[in-house]
């Protein structure tokens, strides 16, 4: 496979930005702060790998943040009712389909346009979490799942599992199947994909209930890591993915797009996040980096774009990213519950999973502004 | 002779080479343009000429060499503003148009007429219209500037980029392609601007496949073939079959005539009284497995508006359309005559355009590709598509080369049923024959095609059955053996009148 030139700026990034890493501190590149980078991408990944595969469709999912807090709480709800870990895991994935098919059927269904309709279910969803869990916290979770959080695979947290997991079934769905081929077409042209005789609004449907299954295996992840279910979680968590989407090749405009760039991009986001924990950048000074990168990374495409003006007539990516920053002052950090004061029925201490080093790393570690973490 | 020393109002291409990636689209051209001459610049798909003229037009930068106006060289013009300001204006192949915009603002678009002083002033509407208007009496259109554009036929859309070309003074105009989406009327008004633009004192440079276009209205004629010039001659004393060997011999052995050999010959598809927008029913027609059927009509017939409603592509006011088949569903395919709107998926590999019809099974378990992928190289293969991979986005192919893969897709898809829009437009003369033999395949294979033809050279050499349109009526079902001539004959409006219906 040709590799584009175009592409090459967010893989050659982070490749210069591991490298450095690993030189500049000794904590870097450890089995622990690796597993924990990975874990901190989870969240993030998984949802961004479903948003990947509606934005190929040529669609939008703006409700993915507010699903998994939706998805998140179902689980945790039917958990403290039932009793059975099992029961909350099928809730949660039966709202995520079901969510999905909603999205779908009003994009697909009713062709009313994907931003404006997900950014209606956006609402929509959070306020059936708030609905659900009664505006609160949804603590007192079966002790199984504890260790479910805890526990690993192999020496990998769960979470890293799920994010793997999710990873092959979104690029099998993707790039092996009908339906992602199909996907493809409708995003680079729907009148031509209905007249090659594919069912459109019925592709799309797919791609949103996958979407909203991926909502919720998310959702699980964060319920099971903070061990409550919380109504307020996964806030812009939508915007993050579409960033991670985009900084990896995925047009803005549908029919372009790859799997393992989105989660070159995502890793992008966690490893520079990671990296200004080691270097103790304070979290305001992150944001002001993490959104400068996300504009520089945008600029550079457009740059290169121009440059291969001539080779390419539809120039997707141009206008991305930058459009999606819009809120570099609030980060990801209010998507942490961990960081909600007063929200948390148990904060974790962040000394357990963080990289060894000194206390003020450790401190810094749980204050960071990324993805919810145990 | 082209290479010779540029008058001082010449433009001039000088040495130019260019690239993508590893494909060498031009080795080194050589051509003058004259001011007050119509050249004309012809040549076999993907040989060059849409690079040729993007570089003419300031979309791309040459990779080397120079282009002299007025005396003074540069390499390329930096942009299409810079081109334009130098007096070149360019329609580009499949021009883009704004499909919201009226046709008036489509025309004016680089510079609406204003009114009032400096930052103060506001689009002036009553102008723009004014100013369309006068372009398209000009060009003798005969299309509402007030019209939105997404209204308009593709070939009113030519015409309607071309009045976009013109609507300011210009030296060189430059026209990819410009009568290939055109009937024959239509195509002399492109040719009548094109002279009085030349009895302007500008130079015309316009890219056909249509060679007798050449032989009429040329004075020069520049033949490209893999990038660079393969001959250059005097238009006015050569002859068609002179420059069809130009084109075309570049090809190994490909053109033989189309040998149709008919099967069962049962009816697949029947209309019953069909009626619709465009065209005045009861319409009761049938297609028959092992026949092409084609359907003649000039622009406005009503032929267009006939066949997308028999393919299904259009909603029809009345009547119905029966499928009489084994597996019907999914059992028809259409290529549109826009490819750019209806059938490529720009971004996708040749290979991808190719096997997407033909994907079953179910939407969750892996695409057999192995097959698919074989049939898919195989058709590629059998239509001649020239390219360095099948892997290549298709926006990387040449205009002819991507409609081949085009009806290549259906032909992967076994299909029973075909319909067909302006099968050939944009090919050059070996590929013509290449899509004559796939669907002279298609029908040996007992399937049923459907072609609409604007032009009657092919809508008399392909068809078994053709159906002519005239002014928005089913006026004859002529048999295979008819001639163009007799073809033409009906399909023109006065004639018709006078000899009423051929036959029902
Ligand atoms: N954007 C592109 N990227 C890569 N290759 C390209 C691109 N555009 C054209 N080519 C290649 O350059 C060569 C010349 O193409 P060009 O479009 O100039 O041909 P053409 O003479 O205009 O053909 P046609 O008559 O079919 O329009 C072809 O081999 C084509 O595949
Ligand atoms: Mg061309």
């Amino acid at each position: 496979m040709r590799v584009r030139v175009e592409h090459a700026f967010v893989p050659v990034t982070l490749l210069v930005l591991i490298v450095a890493l690993s030189i500049t501190t000794d904590t870097f590149l450890t089995t622990r702060n690796i597993t924990n980078v990975l874990t901190q991408m989870a969240i993030l990944g998984i949802v961004a790998f479903g948003v990947t595969i509606v934005m190929v469709g040529g669609a939008f999912d703006l409700s993915i943040g507010s699903q998994t807090a939706l998805h998140g709480v179902v689980s945790a709800v039917v958990m403290v009712e039932t009793g059975s870990i099992w029961l909350g895991v099928g809730a949660a994935l039966l709202s995520g389909l079901t969510f999905g098919l909603v999205n779908g059927l009003i994009v697909g269904g009713l062709a009313i346009n994907p931003f404006i309709a997900t950014l209606g279910t956006l609402v929509l969803a959070r306020g059936l979490a708030l609905t659900v869990s009664d505006g609160k916290v949804v603590s007192g979770l079966p002790a199984g799942l504890a260790e479910f959080g805890r526990g690993d695979l192999f020496g990998l947290p769960w979470t890293v599992v799920l994010l793997i997991g999710c990873f092959l079934v979104a690029s099998y769905i993707l790039h092996v199947t009908p339906l992602g081929l199909r996907l493809f077409a409708v995003g680079g042209s729907a009148k031509a994909a209905r007249l090659a005789g594919i069912k459109v609004s019925r592709v799309q449907m797919a791609a949103f209930m996958v979407s909203g299954l991926f909502a919720a295996v998310a959702g699980l992840a964060l319920t099971a890591r903070v061990r409550s279910g919380q109504p307020l979680s996964g806030e812009l968590l939508e915007l993050y993915a579409i960033a991670a989407a985009v900084l990896g090749g995925t047009s803005l405009y549908g029919g372009r797009g790859a799997v393992w760039r989105t989660a070159v991009g995502v890793a992008l986001i966690t490893v520079i996040q990671n990296g200004l924990n080691l270097l103790n950048v304070a979290s305001e000074l992150q944001m002001i980096v993490i959104g400068t990168v996300f504009i520089v990374a945008a600029l550079s495409e457009t740059l290169q774009d121009r440059g291969l003006r001539f080779t390419r007539r539809k120039v997707g990516v141009v206008t991305g990213p930058s459009e999606l920053v819009l809120a570099p002052d609030r980060g990801l950090r209010d998507s942490d519950p961990d960081d909600r004061p007063g929200t948390g029925p148990e904060r974790v201490t962040p000394a357990d999973d963080c990289a060894p080093g000194s206390g003020a790393a450790a401190h810094e570690l749980g204050q960071e502004p990324v993805q919810p973490r145990k | 002779m082209t290479g010779g020393p540029a008058r001082e109002d010449a433009l001039a291409l000088r040495g130019i080479v260019k690239s993508y990636g590893s494909t060498r689209a031009l080795r080194g051209v050589d051509l003058t343009l004259q001011p007050g001459a119509i050249q004309a610049l012809i040549g076999p798909n993907g040989s060059g000429k849409s690079t040729l003229v993007k570089c003419l037009a300031g979309d791309l930068r040459p990779d080397r060499g120079e282009v002299l106006l007025g005396g003074v060289g540069r390499p390329g013009f930096a942009s299409p503003t810079q081109a334009r300001s130098a007096g070149v204006s360019v329609v580009h192949q499949d021009p883009e148009c704004f499909e919201e915009l009226s046709v008036a603002d489509n025309i004016v678009i680089a510079r609406p007429p204003r009114r009032g002083v400096g930052p103060w002033s506001v689009r002036d509407r009553a102008a723009t219209v004014a100013v369309a208007s006068r372009v398209l009496r000009r060009v003798g259109a005969d299309i509402d500037p007030r019209e939105r554009l997404r209204n308009l036929s593709l070939a009113d859309r030519t015409l309607v980029a071309i009045c976009r070309a013109i609507v300011e003074d210009v030296r060189f105009l430059v026209l990819d392609e410009p009568t290939a989406a055109l009937g024959r009327d239509d195509a002399e008004r492109v040719y009548r601007v094109c002279h009085a633009v030349r009895e302007a004192g500008a130079g015309v440079l316009v890219v056909t496949h249509r060679l007798h276009e050449v032989v009429t209205h040329a004075s020069r004629v520049t033949a490209l073939r893999d990038g660079a010039i393969h001959a250059d001659l005097s238009a006015e004393s050569s002859s068609v079959e002179e420059l069809v060997g130009l084109v075309a011999d570049a090809r190994s052995g490909r053109k033989e005539v189309v040998g149709v050999s008919p099967r069962d010959r049962a009816v697949v598809v029947s209309t019953h009284e069909l009626d619709g927008d465009g065209y005045e029913g009861p319409v009761d027609v049938q297609l028959r497995a092992g026949e092409v059927t084609t359907v003649a009509g000039l622009p406005g017939s009503g032929a267009n508006h006939f066949v997308r409603q028999l393919c299904g592509v259009a909603a029809r006011a009345r009547g119905e359309v029966r499928i009489s088949h084994p597996d019907a569903q999914g059992a028809m395919g259409f290529v549109g005559e826009s490819r750019r709107d209806e059938g490529v998926f720009p971004d996708m590999s040749v290979l991808d355009n190719m096997v997407i019809a033909a994907i079953d099974g179910p939407s969750w378990l892996p695409i057999r590709r192995r097959r698919l992928d074989a049939r898919a190289r195989q058709v590629a293969e059998q239509l001649g598509i020239v390219t360095a991979s099948l892997d290549a986005p298709i926006s990387s192919l040449s205009g002819g080369n991507q409609q081949k893969a085009l009806i290549g897709r259906w032909v992967v898809a076994d299909i029973s049923v075909l319909g067909l829009e302006e099968p050939t437009n944009g090919l050059d003369v070996g590929a013509r024959e290449d899509v004559y033999r796939a669907v002279g395949d298609l029908v040996g294979a007992n399937k049923a095609v459907v072609a609409r033809c604007t032009d009657e050279q092919e809508a008399a050499q392909l068809g078994d059955v053709i159906l002519v349109f005239t002014e928005g009526r089913l006026v004859a079902s002529l048999p295979g053996d008819a001639t163009p001539g007799a073809v033409l004959e009906v399909s023109t409006p006065i004639v018709t009148h006078r000899r009423g219906m051929n036959e029902s």
